[in-house]
């Protein structure tokens, strides 16, 4: 069934419920004190915590955004509200630049390699190159971001007025989106090394940023499912998220996670195969032996395999609902698997049973997500129509 | 009560459109049934034809499936060819390894990890052979002929046709409904 | 008139199958004689043993491997875009995807060869087959060449059904249009295909499962081949990003060669108003797209190995790049990544000279890449004592050639014995502009 909007409907903005408004406030402030508290009860762990909400969160919200930088350059013509949730979380970004900028300053209390300097990387594991290439490269992604968002919505509001856009214009955005896609990778893969791999950091698998930064947009994707539900009704833009889009999207879900699971076989096998110790300790730690083991595999599982056998669904991928249950179990698997990926590097076996308190630190993360979505959502259109407008471009001749 | 003969009324059509209007107007007209024919893929026109319907939830599908009616099985039938062949495969690799339970190297003879590359291998072989043997066999392909004495070559070509099955009295209506929905030729055969 | 248009589509399709013009015949005698040549050197091979290849202690793996490698790849195009793209609903895939399936098909034949040629006893091969036997003796299910045989057996079974589920329709169509012998070789070919309802919807059904399943079979076989390499602990084999590496690598050539292919195809075969410049703009970018992931993982092998701080793993590297395999390194990063980039520039991804070169530019690069890794990988081991060179001889060469010619030889038999555009794809196209406007 699918709903038609008027064109007023279109028009129409988002209004942030002033419950959820609440809440999110709430949340932020909930979210400081765990940290503040976890600070005190358990340092350690509250960095680890950091760390992985960091990842967890950037790795979503830039997923999220490549998938509109994606649809953008792969000129996909059913996405124009999607984009539009995408792009609404690049008032999110600052949020996590400023959490990186705060474990950079706190680097000493979680980098590992700085008490035990690793042998013979000091050319790349040092703190100021670090600081300089993660503040380059993520400021970088951000602008680059922020542009295809901002020339986007100049390109909406021209079309609103009534002028037609140009190829010229299309161009723009679609190189835009381009160089949006390549600093993604570039920028996701020195996150992926620097906050992740080399916490252990004797070990070393050229998957690894890869896995990171397609599991990331796997997950951006379910963030996305998560939104458009919710707005759904809201942004008053249903004719763009019929119960076909959500199938279609689930069937990239789909995808990715049988995709990310292929990746992660890869990786294990060949480590598994080769049985080299510089490379297996990493997963013996993780898959293994020892306690953590309890927690790596049900992340696989939970993250990966489930999702992969509920999306077999036709009628689940059709309902926006339980469609959205499966994207959150995606990004509750996703975010465990990162917390199994960086935890054991930096505290080891030893996981103080207080660090349950800075875990809590995710709410703020979550309420400054939501706040700054919705406030993002209040202010500018639902539909993209720049993007609607590659409807009737290109079209393919059978006979010419 | 004698058997009533269902005579055969075939309409041909140019345009797609006119093609499925008659289908529309022919499923509210009581004919008991009939078929489409066309060069494109009509697999779409399910909702347009007699009531062999498409799913609507999970449970009508398995309703459907096990009563054999008209939702095409080619899917159900895939799926468990390629769960067999997951087994079956895996089955193999520990099997065959368990023949001579020879330690070498200190390592177990059944190893799970790389069995996983035969398993996953042998489900989509199976599944695929099991999916394509479905389609020939549900579209009684090689296995069984239909008469389709209504059948013109043009059919995928490009002409569009419906071959309607009515009773006597239902003949006339049914031609005039034909042309009315913008048959180029109509006829009884 | 909608009805106009799936005429013409038939009548040009249909039309490619005629009496095939002079230039065909002779294209096909020249691959012909490729094809002797090859038979000819293994013949030379069979009967004097390996030795008159190049391969050596250490270099076992040479040119056949390569080539091996080489031709899967090419055959991954085919099930990417009939697959992944019809799962994806891209219109311009219809144009194309029965040349491209038609070329995997073929490609897979020829690949499989050359595991057979590289075996110093060929007459044996069977003994790698998972049969019952006499002594329970099956083969060894942990090693990666058994993994091989399995993937490429099931690639070219599910391959083959895929193609010929698609073409069963046209062969209907073909049928219905010819008349004589040809009749009643289709009306055999097409298994009593009719149009109706009844059976297209089961057959969308079966499409859509196998094009379901052979998409991630694609993914898989490829990362297969490559684990014949990442399973050992080589240098320069053993790295976990080869499975993506390799795929995306495959992909790569394959498009290419789709490229190299159909741009004389649509000459020879007067096609020119249906394979428009559109479709080959669409693989264009699409050639972007995989260039671009392959200089990801040259650039993450080369920085990886330089963060190993393996010394190993860093000689590898250096050697590669300024050894004697060196020239050949370089020429694969520029041919693979470089070269492909400037299809960013609208004039040159519509020139049909320059999207020829580059299809063949890019097949020649991927070749180069494929000899770096395993040449490379197996004449710089650890232990300098035990480096050594390798270099193809004629034999090789001479095989190598064959397998062009054999290549070459089926797919331009085919294109003249079936539609090599497939007919009902291209109107359901049609049908649906229609609509629109």
């Amino acid at each position: 069934m699918s709903i038609e909007a008027s064109p007023d409907q279109m028009e129409s903005r988002f209004t942030v419920p002033g419950g959820l408004k609440l809440a999110a406030i709430v949340a932020v402030v909930l979210g400081i004190v765990a940290a503040v508290v976890g600070f005190f009860v358990a340092p350690v762990d509250t960095w680890v915590w950091l760390v992985v909400w960091f990842v967890v969160f950037m790795g979503v919200s830039s997923g999220m955004l490549a998938w509109s930088a994606v649809f953008r350059v792969a000129q996909a013509k059913w996405t124009p509200v999607v984009n539009r949730i995408g792009h609404s979380v690049i008032f999110f970004w600052p949020v996590c630049f400023f959490v990186m900028m705060l474990l950079l300053v706190g680097a000493h209390s979680w980098v590992t390699w700085l008490h035990e300097p690793a042998h013979d990387k000091e050319a790349w594991l040092n703190l100021p190159f670090m600081v300089i290439r993660d503040i380059v490269l993520l400021g970088a992604l951000g602008v680059l971001f922020a542009l295809l968002v901002r020339w986007t919505l100049v390109a909406d509001a021209r079309k609103q007025g009534g002028e037609e856009l140009s190829d010229r214009g299309q161009w723009r955005l679609t190189a835009i989106g381009t160089a949006c896609v390549f600093t993604y990778v570039v920028a996701s893969s020195i996150v992926a090394y620097d906050f992740i791999m080399s916490l252990s950091p004797e070990w070393y698998s050229t998957m690894f940023a890869p896995y990171i930064w397609i599991t990331n947009i796997y997950a951006g994707m379910a963030g996305l499912v998560i939104l458009a539900t919710f707005l759904r009704s809201r942004l008053g833009a249903m004719r763009f998220l019929t119960p076909q889009h959500f199938n279609d999207m689930g069937n990239l879900m789909l995808g990715f996670s049988l995709f990310s699971m292929g990746l992660f076989f890869a990786q294990y096998l060949t480590i598994w195969y080769g049985n080299i110790p510089e490379e297996t300790f990493f997963i013996i730690e993780r898959y293994y032996r020892g306690g953590w083991p309890y927690v790596g595999w049900p992340a696989f599982f939970v993250g990966y395999a489930i999702p992969f056998i509920m999306l077999q669904s036709r009628e689940l991928k059709h309902s926006p609902k339980w469609l959205s249950v499966t994207a959150g179990i995606v990004i509750f698997g996703v975010a465990a698997e990162r917390y199994v990926l960086v935890a054991p590097s930096v505290v080891g076996s030893a996981v103080s049973p207080l660090s349950v308190i800075p875990a809590f630190s995710v709410l703020f993360f979550l309420g400054a997500f939501v706040l700054s979505v919705t406030a993002f959502l209040a202010r500018y259109p639902a539909v993209s129509s720049a993007d609607e407008a590659l409807h009737g471009r290109q079209k393919m001749e059978v006979i010419s | 009560m004698t058997a009533v003969v269902l005579r055969k009324v075939v309409g041909k059509f140019e345009d797609f459109d006119a093609f499925k209007r008659a289908l529309g107007s022919l499923q509210v007209s009581g004919v008991p049934d009939y078929e489409a024919y066309g060069p494109v893929n009509l697999d779409e026109l399910g909702p347009l034809m007699p009531a062999r319907m498409i799913p609507r939830s999970f449970k009508e599908t398995v309703v459907e499936i096990l009563t054999g009616r008209n939702v095409s099985p080619v899917r159900g039938v895939a799926t468990v060819g390629a769960i067999t062949g997951l087994c079956l495969f895996f089955y193999m690799a520990v099997a065959t390894s368990n023949i001579y339970k020879l330690i070498v190297g200190g390592k177990p003879p059944v190893s799970r990890v790389p069995y996983v590359v035969i398993a996953y291998e042998g489900t989509i072989l199976l599944g695929a052979i099991a999916a394509f043997v479905a389609t020939l066999y549900y579209a009684r392909l090689i296995f069984g002929r239909q008469a389709m004495p209504e059948y013109d070559p043009r059919f995928s070509g490009d002409l569009f046709g419906v071959g309607a099955s009515c009773a006597p009295e239902q003949v006339e209506s049914t031609m005039e409904l034909l042309r009315n929905a913008g048959a180029v030729e109509v006829y009884e055969y | 008139m909608a009805n106009g248009v799936l005429r013409e589509i038939d009548d040009l399709i249909i039309g490619s199958l005629d009496r095939p013009s002079r230039g065909y015949l002779i294209t096909l005698g020249v691959c012909f004689l490729m094809l002797v040549i090859g038979v000819a050197a293994y013949a030379v091979q069979y009967f004097l043993g390996m030795g008159v290849t190049g391969l050596n202690v250490p270099v076992s793996w040479g040119t056949y491997i390569t080539n091996f490698v080489w031709w899967i790849g090419i055959a991954h195009s085919g099930t990417l875009i009939s697959a992944i793209l019809f799962l994806f609903r891209t219109k311009w895939r219809n144009g194309i995807n029965r040349a491209a399936e038609a070329m995997t098909l073929f490609a897979i034949m020829t690949a499989g060869l050359f595991p057979l040629i590289h075996l110093g006893r060929v007459w044996v091969f069977y003994w790698i087959l998972p049969y019952p036997n006499w002594r329970y003796l099956w083969p060894n299910f942990k090693s990666p060449l058994v993994w091989d045989v399995v993937a490429v057996t099931t690639y070219f079974t599910v391959s083959l059904l895929f193609f010929y589920l698609g073409l069963i329709p046209d062969l209907g169509t073909v049928r219905d249009r010819s008349e004589g012998w040809r009749k009643k070789l289709y009306s055999i070919l097409a298994f009593g295909w009719t149009p109706s309802w009844d059976k297209w919807r089961h057959y969308a059904r079966g499409y859509l499962a196998l094009a379901a399943l052979a998409t991630p079979l694609v993914i898989s076989v490829h990362s297969v081949v490559s684990w014949d390499f990442a399973m050992s602990i080589n240098p320069g084999w053993h790295t976990t990003i080869f499975a993506p590496y390799f795929v995306a690598g495959a992909i790569h050539s394959g498009l290419a060669m789709v490229i190299t292919l159909l741009i004389p195809l649509r000459k020879v075969l007067k096609l020119e108003r249906i394979l428009s410049l559109y479709y080959f703009e669409q693989m264009a970018l699409l050639l972007i797209l995989t260039g671009s992931i392959v200089g990801y993982a040259y650039i993450v092998e080369v920085f990886m190995a330089w963060y190993s701080g393996d010394i190993f793993e860093r000689q590898f590297n250096v050697i590669r790049a300024t050894g004697p395999y060196g020239p050949f390194y370089w020429a694969m990063v520029f041919l693979n990544v470089i070269v492909p980039m400037t299809l960013f520039w609208k004039k040159l991804r519509t020139n049909w000279t320059w999207l020829f070169i580059i299809g063949i530019l890019i097949n020649v690069g991927m070749w180069f890449e494929r000899f770096v890794i395993i040449v490379g990988g197996l004449a710089n081991n650890f232990v300098p004592s035990s480096w050594g060179i390798y270099a193809p001889r004629l034999v090789e060469g001479c095989i190598s050639l064959g397998s062009l010619g054999l290549f070459l030889l089926l797919f331009l038999s085919f294109v003249k014995f079936f539609p090599s555009v497939p007919m009902g794809e291209l109107k359901d196209v049609a049908l649906e502009g229609m609509e629109e406007e």
